[in-house]
């Protein structure tokens, strides 16, 4: 079971995912905005960051980059969670730096088939 | 240009024919009479010769008489001489006679004399012969028997009568001859008479006609509601009609020879003078020019269209060219109200469309929460063991689901109409995604005791389109036919049409309760399904057939369907191999805008850049600008937005605010916030209702869509680069206050930059020239040093300080000194401000327009 940082402003979202993750056995951090999440990212050091997109004070976008260019938190996969779906997100995400990319609403069995597939990408 | 008149049907009057024929008749008279004259002249003379020789035989025969006689009476040798002379010379005679008179007609008489004169001579002869044989008694008696006399007496009646009758002849052919002189030159003389009257009147009925055709040319130029001007090579002005005149605002004539620049009002028409130079040099017709006549003298916003023509001499030289004017205000106002109400029609439907997605979108994260939560609370109560619970989570859970693929469904269709649905091209095979659609419908199959056929022949080979919409339409197509069956057979068939444009053919039939035509005519509408009963049987969103038949289109293809009830009904899905190339995304359009430089006929011309995503509204914009006589510059995104202006430093911005990648307030604070661009004025034209965040963000004026256009026009009038417009400056740190002062100037006489500390109002205007600064002063040295180092770095500006109210004595003095004006922020500040705004209005009034920095300094 992997240690995860949940970084997601919507209340009821970081609520229901983390724990039914925690259910699961993960163990999850929560970070409400892109500054909090990329603190707790370089001082906690997660197996996987799930970040949402859009985010008060400093963007997930903008995370994603400064995770990746520092050599200390650039292997941490992480995981975009985005809400709009729409065709240019994926690419975005991905430009951004992010490993993965889950549209929301989430897909609970996909996050999970997601979050494995990183931990075994990290792992190789 | 050639106009010929003809007044009656022929150019030759009736007066011609005669005179032509008096002419002839007196040329034919005058042949005949010059024959008949030679002819005459000749029998003339020879008549005069026939007299003359008779009289010579008369009077050789007296001789050869007389010598006879001398003889008898002498009997001397000497006297028959002329005897014998007369002898061989009346033959001669005779016979010269007998031919002449011959031809004159008179042989009878002429050979009675001959015969006369023989007998006489052979009666002298005789006598002689008698007086030679010496008897000269008997010769004398020969003479005095009188016979020689008698025939003597006749050839002299005969000569007398022959000679009177010729001589009669040569008189009478005379007077013939002076009839003749007398009736040719009255001929001549006639028929010139008659030549000269015709030749008169023709000249006159010419001259009718041409002032005729000129005073029907007049009436037509002086009438015409279409403008005619009329320039010769040089560009003088060689014909103005009234109407033309009235447009040009000139008197017709007064300038007629002029060079067109002299007619201020013409030639500042954009485009005139050009067309009329590439006409001459070119000699070919420019047809339907149009021309703004808005905010150049002419009444406001006339348009007027233009048909220009060289002006070609009989010879092909180009002489000039000409231009007809004709007024089209009304037409082209139609066609604006048209363009304006069919651009608020689609802004409406976009934002219709937009309202959607977005309520879908905001739809979705509240759901997003139920069915997380839904499923959490599953696990855990399944794990307490509750099922009657469990059995109620999993209803709110499906219907949630339900509910969100109703939501995601709206929000596709909401995408399509608003044109933002977005085609991702890749190359797949065929029957690979055929098999993998029917796959993921299996279980829904047997659900109702349904049977999948799938007849995909291996040899289908690849297409390019869209993967993920190509397989929603098969999805959409096979629940669609196992929701109507039950218990039969659902048959999927792919086949490939390569003849005219290669197609794939998905066709899905079905066993199942088919449709009527009635019902299938309103198939593809969306939230229909046949009938409010059948929704209610066969639950369903109703927008499935909606959605497959949007992405078929989108993807170049179409759906059909054939039914009939009871029996079945089969769908099929055309599409092309290839996605056609108008269905990608429109990320060409953004670098069409590449081309910068301006044109040489741009030159001069206010430059206006415009931001918007929507190409309908960026056509729309710029060709009202053109018509403004603006350059125009269009970027479909924020970011060639602003590598637009960057590289241009255009008179103005026009923004939208909803784009992808760079959006509009990020193009908007980009700007302003950059010191070198501030300056540019920016304007946000759009359907979003947040004029005070644009404001705040430094907006200089805020439009909503649909664009009224005489207010956009008024708002650019500001930022014209020729208006006389002044500068306003307004430094306050307080956001709100500087707003509020920014309303106090009003109208158009402002163009108003805002600042909120005198460094960055200092660093913003340098190099601008300001005429009007607004301080409001903050307590203590800074504030007066900010107004000492305003004036300094920013030529002078007429300075106003706000000052606190808490201000000493002494200190308002000093802000006196440096500032000029000061008005205290007590209760009734506005109203001072207001005061001393207009009081500089009024003082720099006469100097308006000169340079703003080169007027007296207060």
């Amino acid at each position: 079971m992997a240690s995860i940082l949940l970084v997601e402003d919507h209340e009821e979202i970081w609520d229901f995912l983390s724990r039914r993750l925690k259910r699961r056995g993960h163990e999850v951090v929560v970070a409400q905005d892109g500054e909090d999440g990329l603190a707790k990212a370089r001082s906690l050091r997660p197996e996987v960051v799930l970040l949402d997109m859009n985010l008060p004070i400093m963007d997930g976008w903008t995370v994603a980059q400064a995770l990746k260019s520092d050599a200390e938190t650039a292997r941490i996969p992480i995981i975009a969670l985005t809400a709009h779906a729409m065709a240019g997100d994926r690419e975005k995400a991905i430009q951004a730096g992010c490993d993965d990319y889950h549209p929301k609403p989430v897909d609970f069995s996909k996050l999970l088939e997601q979050i494995d597939t990183a931990l075994a990408a990290k792992a190789t | 240009m050639s106009i010929s008149f003809r007044i009656d049907g022929s150019p030759y009057g009736r007066s011609f024919w005669i005179a032509s024929a008096v002419l002839v008749v007196a040329a034919l008279t005058l042949a005949y009479s010059l024959t008949g004259l030679i002819q005459s002249e000749e029998v003339d003379d020879r008549r005069r010769s026939a007299v003359t020789q008779v009289g010579e035989l008369l009077s050789s025969l007296k001789d050869a008489e007389t010598a006879g006689r001398g003889y008898v009476i002498t009997g001397d040798a000497e006297f028959l001489e002329p005897y014998e002379l007369a002898v061989p010379a009346q033959a001669q005679l005779q016979t010269n006679m007998l031919v002449g008179f011959q031809i004159l007609g008179e042989g009878l008489p002429a050979r009675r004399i001959i015969e006369l004169s023989q007998q006489r001579l052979a009666l002298i002869g005789n006598i002689v012969t008698l007086a030679r044989s010496g008897d000269r008694e008997g010769a004398a008696q020969l003479v005095r028997s009188g016979d020689g006399k008698a025939v003597m007496d006749q050839i002299r009646q005969e000569v007398t009568t022959v000679q009177a009758r010729l001589n009669r002849a040569i008189s009478l052919s005379g007077q013939q001859q002076r009839w003749w002189q007398i009736i040719v030159p009255t001929l001549i003389l006639l028929a010139s008479l008659m030549l000269t009257i015709w030749l008169a009147r023709r000249a006159t009925v010419r001259q009718q006609a041409a002032e005729f055709a000129r005073a029907q040319l007049q009436g037509v130029m002086a009438n015409s509601p279409a403008g005619l001007l009329l320039v010769d090579s040089a560009l003088r002005v060689r014909e103005l009609n009234p109407a033309a005149a009235h447009m040009a605002q000139a008197e017709t004539g007064a300038l007629m020879g002029r060079h067109i620049r002299d007619f201020p009002v013409l030639s500042d028409w954009p485009r005139l003078v050009p067309t009329l130079r590439s006409v001459i040099d070119q000699g070919a017709v420019v047809a339907d020019v149009e021309i703004d006549g808005s905010g150049l003298g002419v009444e406001n916003h006339r348009f007027i269209s233009a048909n220009f023509f060289p002006v070609i001499a009989p010879n092909g030289r180009v002489q000039g060219a000409g231009v007809v004017f004709s007024d089209v205000t009304s037409r082209k106002q139609a066609e604006l109200a048209l363009a304006a109400a069919k651009d608020s029609a689609e802004v409406a439907n976009k934002a219709k469309s937009q309202f959607l997605a977005n309520m879908s979108h905001e739809l979705r994260t509240p759901l997003s929460a139920v069915i997380g939560y839904s499923e959490m609370l599953e696990e855990e109560v399944a794990e307490l063991g509750h099922d009657g619970v469990l059995q109620d989570l999993g209803k709110i859970g499906s219907n949630a689901r339900h509910l969100l693929s109703l939501i995601n469904t709206v929000l596709d269709l909401s995408k399509i109409e608003a044109g933002r649905m977005e085609v991702n091209a890749e190359t797949f095979r065929v029957s690979e995604l055929a098999r993998e659609a029917a796959a993921t419908v299996k279980g829904l199959m047997g659900r109702r005791g349904n049977t999948l056929e799938v007849a995909c022949p291996p040899d289908l080979g690849s297409m390019r389109s869209d993967p993920v919409k190509v397989r929603q339409c098969l999805f959409n197509l096979l629940s669609n036919a196992s929701k109507f069956t039950e218990n039969g057979t659902v048959t999927l068939a792919v086949t490939r049409h390569q003849n005219g444009v290669d197609r794939v053919i998905f066709s899905v039939s079905d066993t199942g309760i088919g449709m009527t035509p009635e019902q299938q005519t309103k198939l593809f509408q969306p939230f229909s399904q046949v009938d409010d009963a059948t929704t209610r049987k066969f639950e369903g969103t109703g927008l499935g057939l909606s959605i497959t038949r949007a992405f078929a289109e989108l993807l170049g293809g179409e759906v059909s369907v054939e039914s009939e009830a009871a029996k079945g009904s089969t769908f099929r899905l055309e599409l092309p191999v290839e996605v056609p190339e108008h269905a990608a995304p429109d990320g060409e359009e953004a670098t069409q805008a590449a081309d910068t430089a301006l044109s040489p006929q741009e030159e001069g011309r206010d430059l206006v850049v415009v931001i918007d995503d929507d190409p309908s509204a960026r056509d729309l914009l710029a060709r009202f600008l053109a018509r403004q006589g603006y350059a125009v510059r269009l970027a479909a995104d924020g970011e060639t937005g602003l590598k637009l202006v960057r590289a241009l430093r255009p008179a103005v911005v026009l923004c939208d605010v909803e784009m992808p990648r760079v959006g509009g307030w990020t193009v908007l604070s980009t700007l302003k916030d950059d010191p070198d661009l501030a300056t540019i004025p920016v304007i946000m034209v759009t359907v979003v209702q947040e004029r005070a965040l644009g404001l705040a963000l430094g907006a200089d004026a805020y439009l909503n869509k649909p664009v009224e256009w005489p207010r956009l026009n008024a708002v650019l009038q500001r930022y014209r680069k020729d208006s006389d417009q002044q500068t306003a400056l307004i430094v306050s740190t307080d956001m709100e206050m500087r707003y509020f002062i920014r309303q106090l100037l009003s109208g158009d006489q402002w163009r108003v930059h805002m600042a909120s500390t005198v460094e960055d109002a200092i660093d913003r205007m340098q190099g601008t020239a300001v005429d009007l600064a607004l301080v409001d002063i903050e307590l203590g040295d800074n504030g007066f040093t900010a107004v000492r180092q305003l004036k300094r770095k920013l030529e002078n500006p007429q300075v106003v300080a706000l000052a606190p109210n808490t201000l000493s004595d002494a200190d308002r003095s000093r802000l006196q000194d440096l500032a000029g004006q000061v008005v205290d922020k007590n209760d009734d500040w506005e109203r001072e401000l207001i005061e001393e705004i207009e009081h500089v209005v009024k003082a720099r009034t006469p100097s308006l327009s000169q340079p703003a920095h080169d007027t007296p300094q207060l």
